[in-house]
């Protein structure tokens, strides 16, 4: 049958088949648009997702591009809680419209349990479900039905994202209106939530892996040592930050070097076997010197653990200073040292006894004082100190002084040596209390025997003294009594002698004979003669006890003044007097004035046979002293017997030569030697004397 | 004897021969006449103060000297010159210590408590005289004592 031959219904029947054809064509043609978009979507979705920093990022460009390209009106997250009992609400949600915030708001409140509720359903089953309209649901299958009738929402498709087969989270979407479920719908969603889940599946393991690698590197560098990984081949693998800081060298530097490169000289050695006791036994510890780039040694403590590090045999380990406990150590090993030094060679003797007295520990100077050969011995010998108390009363007092006011100052005590003898010892006693709050007595006893002696001697010498003294003053005042009757009694006699004697002569002249006349003369002569030698005796014992009054004295003016006064005394006499100044003195006038007197008087007297008397005065000052002296060119006398001249009575002339009482020359003697002087004398026979005396320069005498 | 009212030259001195000696020395002198000797402190307060063996002695008749030795029986010459020296009545009298003694601290006393001179005895006898002689003239002749 042609065409034409087709009858019309036959041709119907095709036009419509063609249209539905046709129609067909069009679906299909519609339907692959649709699969392109939703591929589109997908490529976009996976490629935005990817990029998202996190997945509250992901999930709010999920809800959005799904909602967009797939027409839903309303996206929604649900995420388990941190214990995972209960899901909620993500805070990302996508709306269309405005008209549904209050459904999003009252949501906000709503949490599903496993199994319960659309979420809670696809939780559980962790499949995709479709609900035509939520609006004609049951509220146990939807419980915000009602709430979702009120914002109008009738589709509903939810979907879980899954990552390693836990979910992560469920995607709920909604429409205005009620529709059938479209299982190309579903799959295309389905494919967005599965893509979701393996990005974010990814970003959670680099997430973590960041975090760990950020935990240790914060962990080892918190370290307050060094840490150190190295493999067996001595490769070092990791390090904190200190060790670099420690050890002067660069991350570079390290990753170069070889863990025995820190040591030098012995720990070389040391180091390189304790490595090798790591590998072989699985760890280790040393104390080496850690050396630094600079050279600088640090005493350090290394530990080391054998670990199993990308199928390699590693060491790990940390080090840590111990420069201040190696300080610390030596510190108190001196301060131990000292502490013994001292108490072993203190001359002091250093005691402890328990409260009852027995000895704890002594020095050997203690022991030595106490005549023990050693502290040891003390100890076994004497059980309690108390023994060796010559008082054990004093002990007691000790004690007592001790427990209240806690220590006892320069306590002295009488202790019984081991022979028997007794020292004097000076006790400084207190109270120790250590930390487990036993208490015992330490103190020092210093042996004060030779000076409780020496003060024993010194009082008994003192009282002597003093007795002296006495004995002293009775004599001077003897000698007083004795000088003043001398002085008065024994020249009334002598005057009445020589008074009666001319007396006698006179009325009597008559009557005597020149024998008779000559033998009177001879009494009365010696009479006074025995008068002027009680004068000066008299005078000898005056200087000793007159009191000195010192003033500078012009010794020129004194010499020249004495001199015209005894002049007087020779007018027939030729005298030259030679004086240059002299060097003033410090001294008492009077006396001086007497020295003057005698030497000058001498001078004139032993110079009676020369025709002209020469009579030189010079004087001058030395270091210490000032020099002076008188010469004559008179009789002189022999240095043979110059000692004797300044003895009392001693006379190198006879009587009838030179009369004299010698005493003139012991009277300038004990003048110049009160004012601190010396006296001597040179001469010649008869080629004159010279007469030195001295006084002290500047100090007053 | 002298009128004691009549006393020129008081001589205090329990040493006879000194006694003698002073009196032989005055005598050369021409002073012997108006010398009235006492030998102890106590009666020469007593002739002084006109007391005792001496109350019938006017006290307003002083001698012209007293011439006191300082060793003395009873009361020492030293008192008997305190005691002279701090009454009103006789403190003008002119005493002139004349003794042995060549002590500083006699001398320095005795002229501290007022002594009017302090003459030591010489041993030598034309000494002797010679002092006594000068003093007597000076103090019995020249010296113009206040009415």
């Amino acid at each position: 049958m042609k065409d034409k031959d087709k009858t019309k219904e036959q041709l119907m029947n095709e036009l419509v088949e063609l249209r539905q054809s046709i129609t067909g064509l069009k679906e299909l043609e519609a339907k692959q648009k649709q699969v392109d978009e939703e591929i589109r979507l997908l490529l976009t979705l996976t490629r935005a997702i990817g990029e998202s920093e996190d997945l509250k990022v992901a999930l709010e460009i999920a809800l959005k591009k799904v909602c967009e390209a797939t027409g839903w009106d309303y996206g929604e997250a649900w995420i388990p809680n941190v214990d995972g009992t209960v899901l909620e609400l993500s805070p990302v949600w996508y709306s269309s419209s405005g008209s549904l915030d209050n459904f999003r708001r009252v949501s906000e409140k709503f949490t599903f349990q496993n199994g319960i509720g659309l979420p809670g359903r696809i939780w559980l089953s962790k499949l995709p479900e479709w609900i035509p309209d939520v609006s004609l649901s049951p509220n146990t299958i939807y419980p915000r039905v009602q709430m979702a009738r009120e914002a109008g929402l009738k589709a509903s498709l939810g979907v879980p994202i899954i990552a390693k087969e836990q979910i992560l989270a469920v995607l709920l979407f909604f429409m205005l209106e009620s529709r059938e479920k479209d299982k190309q719908l579903v799959d295309i969603v389905s494919a967005v939530a599965s893509q979701l889940g393996s990005v974010i599946q990814h970003k959670q393991a680099d997430e973590d892996i960041r975090k760990e690698k950020n935990f240790s590197d914060t962990a080892i560098n918190s370290l307050p040592g060094i840490f150190y990984l190295f493999d067996n081949q001595d490769r070092f693998l990791r390090w904190n930050e200190n060790f670099e800081k420690f050890s002067g060298y660069s991350a570079e530097e390290i990753s170069k070097m070889n863990p025995l490169d820190f040591f030098v000289g012995e720990d070389r050695k040391f180091i390189e076997q304790k490595i090798q006791e790591v590998f072989a036994k699985g760890r280790s510890t040393a104390e080496a010197d850690f050396v630094s780039k600079d050279g600088h040694r640090t005493p350090y403590l290394f530990t080391g653990t054998r670990v199993t590090f990308d199928q390699t045999q590693c060491l790990l380990g940390m080090g840590i200073s111990i420069a201040e406990r190696k300080q610390a150590e030596e510190e108190l090993r001196k301060a131990e040292a000292k502490y013994r030094s001292i108490f072993e060679n203190a001359i002091e003797g250093i005691y402890q006894t328990t409260l009852d007295g027995r000895i704890i520990s002594a020095n050997p100077a203690f022991a030595r004082t106490l005549g023990y050969t050693s502290p040891h011995e003390l100890i076994a010998e004497v059980a309690n100190v108390r023994k060796l108390y010559v008082d054990p009363s004093r002990r007691d007092e000790l004690i007592s002084l001790i427990h209240t006011q806690g220590f006892v100052e320069n306590f002295e005590v009488q202790f019984y040596c081991k022979d028997g003898k007794i020292v004097w010892f000076l006790l400084n006693t207190r109270i120790l209390r250590d930390s487990s709050g036993i208490v015992c007595f330490e103190g020092t006893a210093t042996d004060i025997t030779d000076r409780k002696r020496a003060g024993e001697e010194i009082l008994k010498l003192n009282r002597e003294l003093e007795q002296h003294i006495i004995q002293l003053g009775e004599a001077n005042k003897e000698l007083e009594a004795f000088s003043y009757s001398v002085s008065h009694d024994l020249r009334a006699p002598l005057r009445a002698i020589d008074g009666f004697s001319n007396i006698f002569l006179k009325k009597h002249e008559d009557k005597l004979d020149e024998e008779g006349k000559r033998v009177l003369n001879i009494i009365r002569i010696n009479t006074q003669k025995m008068g002027e030698l009680i004068d000066n005796l008299l005078t000898l014992s005056r200087l000793g006890r007159k009191e000195m009054v010192l003033s500078d004295i012009n010794m020129c003016e004194l010499a020249k003044d004495v001199y015209e006064e005894l002049r007087a005394t020779v007018p027939g006499r030729i005298l030259q007097f030679n004086i240059k100044s002299l060097p003033v003195a410090i001294g008492d006038i009077k006396l001086i004035r007497q020295v003057f007197v005698n030497l000058l008087a001498n001078a004139i007297k032993f110079t009676r046979s020369r025709e002209i008397a020469v009579i030189e005065v010079r004087g001058r000052s030395e270091k210490n002293e000032i020099i002076y002296y008188v010469k004559d060119n008179g009789a002189g006398f022999d240095m043979q017997y110059s000692d004797q001249l300044f003895g009392v009575f001693q006379r190198l002339h006879s009587e009838k030569e030179f009369e004299g009482t010698g005493v003139g020359l012991a009277i300038i003697q004990r003048i110049i030697h009160r004012h601190g002087g010396r006296v001597w004398a040179e001469g010649k026979v008869d080629e004159g004397a010279t007469f030195y005396f001295t006084l002290p320069i500047k100090e007053k005498v | 004897m002298t009128n004691l009212n009549e006393v020129e030259i008081l001589l205090v001195e329990d040493n006879p021969y000194d006694v003698e000696l002073t009196l032989t020395a005055l005598k050369e002198n021409n002073l012997t006449n108006k010398v009235h000797v006492l030998n102890d402190g106590a009666e020469a307060l007593e002739f002084i103060f006109a007391t005792g063996a001496h109350a019938q002695r006017n006290i307003r008749n002083i001698p012209k000297v007293v011439l006191l030795d300082l060793k003395l029986p009873k009361v020492n010459g030293l008192e008997v010159l305190r005691r002279i020296k701090s009454d009103e009545r006789t403190k003008k009298i002119p005493v002139v210590v004349l003794t042995s003694s060549q002590e500083e601290r006699d001398i320095v006393k005795s002229y501290n408590l007022g002594a009017n001179s302090y003459i030591i005895k010489p041993v030598d006898f034309n000494k002797f005289i010679d002092a006594v002689a000068k003093l007597s003239l000076y103090w019995v002749l020249l010296n113009k004592p206040p009415q």
